[in-house]
């Protein structure tokens, strides 16, 4: 066993560690105890602690304020991420089973999506949503939020697809199953983390996405929670205290942290796969 | 019989990769390209297609002379230099130090250098807007108390400044997601290389740099083009904390002036213009990226 020798650089390069740690929490340790405040104790002392009794009734007003377009951003991700994985679940399926051009050609075709940024969807599928009666609807955000996450969602799990036993689709064709049981029953089961894996990443996208959001809902009532968060905190908004809108900006990030503490290990496997968007 | 059999299997695959095709193809892809056609319009975008009137290569035209395009390009070159060269040497120096030191709260860094990167923008660019707050922002307290408080910059009020303000955000915001691509990185290297060049008599530094870093150049190429294309593409955090100023376009970027000239100044066609020299910059650097992610086998 070697013996640990503790030097100056060692001990130096400790700091800075925990230095940058501390850089990564601290300001939103400063939006938690601030929400616990008064608008009073928060300009008198920027960086004082809450004191008693918290100001809970902060977080009552700011959930009165957001908690309508919480529940539509629960409605609009579960939505979106469902079906965006049912319907690339069935696309990887098909291109794993296709002969070898077939299934090249269909994943290069979805794959270019993953080079298109939404940013430059913004003005046309505004107008396309626009002509089909879509635009300012949860439908038309749906299909774009669906339509932009498939290239991923479905570059991933045919990965995963690929990696089960040809053996196994033979075995389960020769006993008389079906293709539509062979995915349901089979491939599905036997790729679990994919699922998992897509399911994190495009929750948190379709959760925190912007730009679509802000061409697509005008309607105040049925927007998303971030867009409702930037309407009713961000510049120009003053009808709301300021600790009042640190609770509500708390509130917007803890389902953000619960999924990824719940599936945490399968974010960080599919961190490098290819997980750019717009 | 086979035959029969292979063709059900063809239409039946048809089937099941039929609506991802629709949707993809109708939402994603369709947009873009209708990029095209409209760029070659004059059109608010407020009335029917109808109405839009043809222009010729007019926006392109518009498009070489338009000193806001050029700053808000600009613009973008700033961040996305900024962010690469800070952001790289930092996160990778992180995640070294994350693998190295602490190993039994490892869990808990590599959490909180995360933490950030998991937020969206909008909630990233107003927690950094309060705490760039020139009255109860936590920035400047914590500068008075060091005695630094003559230094204060105008962080979100001074266009000289508020860029940079911008980039520090981006910064805290995402150095610890590519930390985490670093140590997934540093992890797929085996132990018995780096023990090999200690005993051979090499020292830590020679170690890093001629063991180490030759061995994660595939992440390195990986996270500057993730920092690249951002760089370009980077539309809420300038939105929310800037909205593109102070002053003269001071922050614009791409992104935004395009959401600008579409959506405030009602120049549909000039909007699809600007949104396909953004396409074509981003499409250029998602392909290395995308090719460098497929022949990896990430």
């Amino acid at each position: 066993m070697v013996e640990k020798k503790i030097t100056v650089l060692g001990v130096v390069l400790r700091v800075v560690l925990l230095f940058a740690v501390a850089v990564c929490l601290l300001p939103m340790i400063w939006l938690l105890t601030n929400s616990l405040r008064s608008v009073q104790e928060l300009f008198a002392d920027p960086w004082g602690l809450p004191s008693f009794p918290l100001r809970f009734d902060n977080y009552v007003f700011a959930w009165e304020k957001i908690g309508q377009f919480f529940l539509n951003s629960v409605v609009i991700t579960s939505c979106s991420v469902l079906a965006m994985i049912l319907f690339a679940s069935m696309a990887a399926y098909a291109i794993c089973r296709y002969g070898s051009f077939w299934s090249h050609s269909l994943l290069f075709f979805f794959l270019l999506g993953q080079m298109i940024p939404g940013q430059a969807v913004l003005v046309s599928l505004g107008l396309l949503l626009a002509n089909i009666n879509l635009l300012d609807t949860w439908a038309g955000l749906i299909l774009a939020y669906i339509g932009g996450g498939l290239p991923f969602t479905i570059f991933i799990l045919q990965g995963f697809f690929r990696n089960i036993p040809k053996e196994i689709f033979d075995a389960a064709a020769i006993d008389g199953c079906g293709e539509f049981s062979i995915l349901w029953r089979i491939v599905l089961p036997l790729s679990k983390p994919g699922l998992a894996t897509v399911g994190i990443f495009q929750s948190l996208w379709v959760w925190n996405e912007f730009p679509l959001a802000l061409v697509i809902l005008r309607k105040e009532a049925y927007q998303t929670l971030t867009l409702a968060v930037y309407r009713l905190l961000g510049p120009g908004a003053t009808v709301i205290q300021i600790t009042r809108a640190f609770a509500a900006l708390f509130l917007a990030v803890i389902p953000v942290i619960v999924i990824y503490l719940i599936l945490q290990k399968y974010f960080i496997a599919g961190l490098t796969s290819g997980a750019v968007k717009g | 019989m086979y035959n029969k059999m292979r063709k059900q299997k063809g239409i039946f695959l048809f089937i099941l990769i039929l609506p991802a095709l629709v949707i993809y193809t109708g939402f994603w892809l369709l947009p873009v390209f209708s990029n095209i056609p409209i760029s070659f319009t004059r059109w608010t975008g407020l009335t029917s297609v109808e109405n839009a009137e043809f222009i010729g290569l007019s926006n392109y035209k518009e498009l070489l002379r338009d000193a806001y395009f050029w700053k808000s390009l600009r613009n973008n070159l700033v961040f996305t230099a900024f962010t690469l060269i800070i952001g790289v040497p930092l996160s990778l120096g992180l995640a070294v130090l994350l693998e190295k030191y602490f190993s039994k709260i490892r869990a808990f860094l590599r959490l909180s250098l995360f933490l950030p990167s998991i937020m969206s923008w909008v909630v990233v660019g107003l927690l950094w807007t309060w705490m760039y707050n020139p009255s109860f922002g936590l920035i400047n307290t914590v500068l008075r108390a060091m005695g630094l408080g003559n230094f204060i910059p105008g962080w979100l009020s001074d266009p000289d400044v508020a860029m940079y303000s911008v980039i520090i955000t981006a910064l805290w915001k995402h150095t610890g997601f590519y930390t985490v691509i670093f140590l997934s990185g540093l992890q797929t290297i085996p132990k018995d290389l780096t023990e090999a060049a200690s005993i051979d008599g090499a020292s830590p530094w020679q170690c890093f740099y001629s063991v180490i870093l030759p061995l994660l150049r595939p992440f390195m190429i990986i996270v500057s083009l993730l920092i690249i294309i951002d760089g370009f593409r980077v539309f809420d955090v300038v939105y929310t904390m800037t909205g593109g100023g102070p002053g003269n376009y001071s922050t614009e970027t791409l992104a935004v002036y395009l959401y600008r000239v579409a959506f405030y100044f009602y120049k549909s066609g000039y909007g699809a213009t600007i949104s396909l020299a953004l396409f074509g910059i981003v499409a250029l650097i998602s392909y290395y990226y995308l090719k460098m992610t497929v022949k990896q086998g990430f």
